[in-house]
């Protein structure tokens, strides 16, 4: 009896040791948590809009007023960084974070002009292939360091580096040399002008000398590595878990209210509206949309949006000899009710957009709507010669019926399948019958970067998609979206005549060459005027041959404490919390 | 079993015999992570989505995606990448993520002392109610109480998991304030997910702990002890309880298996880094080295746990020959 007993004692002892140990070790790398305390939800707020111009680096700040000396700010976001390399990510997450820590040479205001960040000027040659860029004096890395043009050269070296060219080089096309000029003057030469280029100089990040010759192969990795010049340092980074940010008291930018922001990795969006209604976090992103409403009308908390960049759209497979047709794309445009769906589906968290390419960029003008009109859907249909078959389904003499299949993302953004749901119903009402194909996002880029031929063996014709480029000038839409160079498929198979290539994002095979001179134009020339000129002139030719289905723009919204201020909303679908402050 | 039983069953021969056999079951281990790493190899090709596509980013050069390819070794033929990796599995190395540049190895250690936390401290809970549930009810067959803890542990085991996380974060942090919704860094954020995660073990145990006891109330020895006037309380611990551990000692086997695996839909809820999320990440982010390098783990971790099963089996029962 003893034995068994002892066996019992023996099985519990080994769980409360094996139970005690992994504690152990978990508190020891964990510094303790409060559960927090909020005010019991009862009175009604109204929703709030924030509409603030988002980082500009004019002058050092004064602490707002009034302010309390709550300097901690705890935010939860959905998923962890993958890396901490700001000059080799591509994610909008990872950037919410280092946006913090490093600064970039430019920023841009809320219309998509540059303005100053380390760099405090741009010349460019009259040819458009010389960029002069004029760096701030006397700013400080956070190892001490001062920035200088030695150091831009280090980090282009390091983002050309001819064996592990970084993702940020996609972003900065024809560059066929760059030079010290002095200390504190950086310049690039372009191997032919390239307009973009400009705007493209705000996404380079700037990482210390030490950084780049000591510890460039652990930057993705180690917070200790990514020195930089931003409002704060990453003291802290555990995986799955949290990151820590504390205050870099020598940033040159001026004043920042919070000491220490800490960003909880939280992926069930009902468990991060949860924390923030039980005071364990001050910021949660992306809560549920269906939530929204009952989060707006909690005390204490308040629901904030803001439009991004990410453009929602249906892409029209030009393979599919029904869509060549360009009132049946047009009726597909008129057939949908997207203000019922931003309303309905999107409770409001979308904006409607009336051109090709997104509000904030250069160049944007409301060019057109196409109104939610199934009647002249129908009208567009019958004189394209479709004609409603006895199942209620359009036929045409030679096109047959029109029953196609819509590939579509699941988990990408909220309400992508509630969308896709919705847009086969109104299709259905004008006689057209759609077969939804649901994947995640891995399996959904597969499908519609595969090639021409394995999308019309599956009957792939119509791709819900959503575009969210980080630069904003419209090359970054429409030149990926809908150029004849841009055809999407395994490298060296030729469709049509035209090479395609893997790195091409044309899924539908559109086609226009006048809109692709216009664009050939646009991308060499210079004057802000006369680009304006062109970009309106691609904008008509696009909007009113509809080589896609334009919905809307996706806003981020986030749920905050109602006397947190100063979020400061970055369209690329990132918040700026360095001037954030407890009212 | 008396103290001299006890000694002969855990040293001398037996010891040795014991030794024996765990080496045996460690080497028939090895063709067993083979054909796990060789599944799991071919099972992540078969899923639809290209790495190097969703690392690069929609907007993107040739040059990036081919760096990447190049970078991860998917340039090379199928068969090739397979025997480097196979290479690699015999030589313990799991590679480096796709997705974090970080050794596999350093992720899958990073995450798994929360899993392990959460799995002892789930199991915990569940043998301690559970065995308690399961004695009590079959002392009372047919009563009320056998009834109640019979209904209950049917609702209980019935209940998603993730509908009872939210329910317990609804009153518990929500609600009550006294326990905190999620995440990670002090005793009170591991209560919530231990008991949702607890709640299958538990009706587990305590239905097989009942079932058991129930068919040792009937066997000759349990009479005999009762006949021989052995306290009652003494005849179920020591004779009932203890021939019914057999099978309960399977079922918290299995269960700690399970879990230490990782909790996926408990660790997504509770916002917990084990080794489930981290799982789920790298499939959603097609990182085929890291998934591979958890399947292997957890297959590892699984042929471990089996082999302290089978040799708790033979400290509970003298009879078994290992």
């Amino acid at each position: 009896m003893v034995s068994f007993r002892r066996t019992l004692g023996l099985i519990i002892v080994l769980i409360i040791i094996a139970g005690i140990v992994s504690y152990i070790t978990i508190l020891q790398r964990m510094p303790g948590q409060e559960v927090g305390r909020v005010a019991s939800p009862t009175q009604l707020t109204g929703m709030v809009t924030y509409t603030t111009p988002y980082i500009t680096y004019t002058s050092p700040r004064a602490p707002p007023t009034p302010y309390t000396s709550k300097e901690e700010l705890r935010v939860a976001i959905g998923t962890d960084l993958d890396t901490l390399d700001p000059h080799d990510q591509t994610t909008n997450l990872v950037e919410n974070v280092i946006m913090h820590v490093c600064d970039r040479l430019f920023d841009r205001d809320v219309n998509g002009n540059l303005v100053p960040m380390l760099a405090t000027g741009l010349d460019i040659s009259s040819d458009g292939l010389v960029y002069t860029i004029y760096l701030r004096k006397n700013v400080r890395f956070h190892n001490g360091e001062i920035l200088t043009a030695d150091t831009v050269k280090l980090n282009f070296d390091r983002i050309f580096n001819a064996s592990a060219k970084k993702r940020l080089s996609a972003y900065l096309p024809n560059i066929q040399s760059y030079r010290v000029v002095n200390e504190s003057v950086f310049e690039i030469r372009l191997s032919r002008p390239f307009a973009p280029f400009a705007l493209s100089l705000s996404l380079v990040y700037i990482i210390a000398r030490e950084a780049i010759e000591r510890y460039s192969d652990q930057v993705p990795r180690d917070p200790g590595a990514l020195i930089c010049t931003g409002p704060f340092i990453i003291v802290e980074w555990i995986k799955g878990t949290r990151v820590v940010l504390e205050r870099f008291n020598g940033y040159w930018g001026g004043f920042i209210p919070l000491k220490r922001i800490i960003f909880y990795i939280i992926p069930e969006e009902s468990t991060r509206e949860a924390m923030l209604l039980a005071g364990d976090v001050d910021l949660v992103f992306w809560p549920s949309l269906a939530s929204l409403q009952r989060l707006n009308q909690t005390q204490g908390v308040k629901v904030i949006q803001y439009p991004t960049y990410r453009y929602v759209m249906l892409h029209f497979n030009l393979d599919y000899p029904a869509f060549q047709d360009k009132r049946v794309r047009q009726a597909l445009n008129y057939a949908i009710d997207k203000e019922a769906i931003v309303s309905k589906i999107f409770y409001n968290t979308a904006t409607l957009v009336k051109s090709p390419w997104q509000i904030g960029m250069f160049g944007y003008k409301d060019i057109g709507y196409y109104k939610y009109d199934p009647e002249k859907a129908r009208q567009l249909l019958s004189e394209a010669g479709f004609t409603l078959g006895p199942d209620g389904v359009l036929t045409h003499t030679v096109y047959g019926k029109l029953s196609i299949k819509m590939v579509h993302m699941k988990g990408r953004f909220p309400g992508d399948v509630e969308l896709a749901q919705a847009i086969q119903g109104y299709l259905r009402n004008i006689g057209i019958s759609v077969e939804l194909v649901t994947g995640d996002w891995p399996w959904y880029i597969n499908t519609i970067y595969s090639s021409p031929s394995d999308k019309a063996k599956n009957g792939y014709y119509l791709f819900q998609r959503s575009w969210g480029p980080s630069v904003p000038d419209p090359y970054y839409t429409v030149f990926f979206l809908y150029s004849c160079k841009m055809w999407v498929g395994p490298d060296g198979m030729a469709h049509e005549g035209v090479n395609l290539t893997s790195a091409g994002r044309n899924i539908g095979y559109y086609c226009n060459r006048e809109f692709e001179n216009l664009l050939d134009q646009y991308i060499v020339e210079p004057s802000p005027s006369k680009r304006q000129g062109l970009a309106d002139a691609m904008a008509r030719i696009l909007w009113d041959d509809a080589p896609a289905v334009f919905l809307f723009q996706l806003n981020i919204f986030v749920a905050a404490k109602s006397n947190l201020e100063d979020l400061v909303f970055v369209p690329g679908e990132q918040i700026y919390l360095a001037k954030a402050y407890f009212r | 079993m008396s103290r001299s039983t006890w000694q002969r069953h855990i040293s001398g021969d037996s010891l040795t015999g014991l030794w024996v056999y765990v080496i045996k079951r460690l080497i028939l281990a090895v063709p067993t992570i083979i054909g796990a790493a060789t599944l799991i190899f071919f099972l992540v090709r078969v899923l639809p989505g290209d790495p190097v596509h969703l690392l690069a980013g929609e907007q993107t050069s040739p040059e990036v995606i081919a760096r990447l390819r190049a970078e991860f070794g998917l340039d090379k033929p199928i068969y090739e990448q397979y025997l480097l990796y196979l290479r690699s599995v015999f030589m313990l190395d799991f590679g480096i993520s796709y997705r974090t540049y970080t050794p596999v190895i350093v992720e899958i250690m990073s995450r798994f002392p929360n899993t392990l936390i959460l799995t002892a401290s789930s199991m915990a809970i569940a043998i301690a109610i559970g065995l308690s549930l399961g004695v009590l009810a079959s002392l009372r067959v047919g009563g009320i109480v056998d009834r109640a803890i019979l209904v209950f542990t049917s609702i209980y085991v019935s209940m998603p998991v993730f509908w009872l996380g939210l329910i317990l974060i609804y009153i518990f942090s929500i609600n009550l304030r006294i326990l905190p919704a999620g995440g990670i860094g002090s005793p009170a954020h591991l209560v919530l997910p231990s008991l949702a995660l607890s709640h299958t073990p538990l009706s587990y145990i305590a239905r097989i702990t009942r079932s058991s006891m129930i068919e040792a109330f009937s066997q000759d020895h349990f009479r005999f002890a009762i006949a021989r006037g052995i306290p009652r309380r003494n005849a179920i611990l020591n004779h009932a309880l203890r021939n019914s551990m057999i099978n309960i000692v399977t079922v918290i086997g299995y269960f700690t298996g399970v879990l230490l695996g990782g909790a996926v839909v408990t660790e997504t809820v509770f916002a917990w880094p084990g080794v489930g999320r981290l799982l789920i990440e790298s499939i959603a982010a097609r990182d085929y080295i890291m998934v591979q390098g958890i399947v292997i783990f957890i297959t590892i971790v699984f042929v471990l746990v089996n082999l302290v099963v089978d040799i708790i089996y033979r400290l509970i029962d003298p009879r078994v020959r290992l």
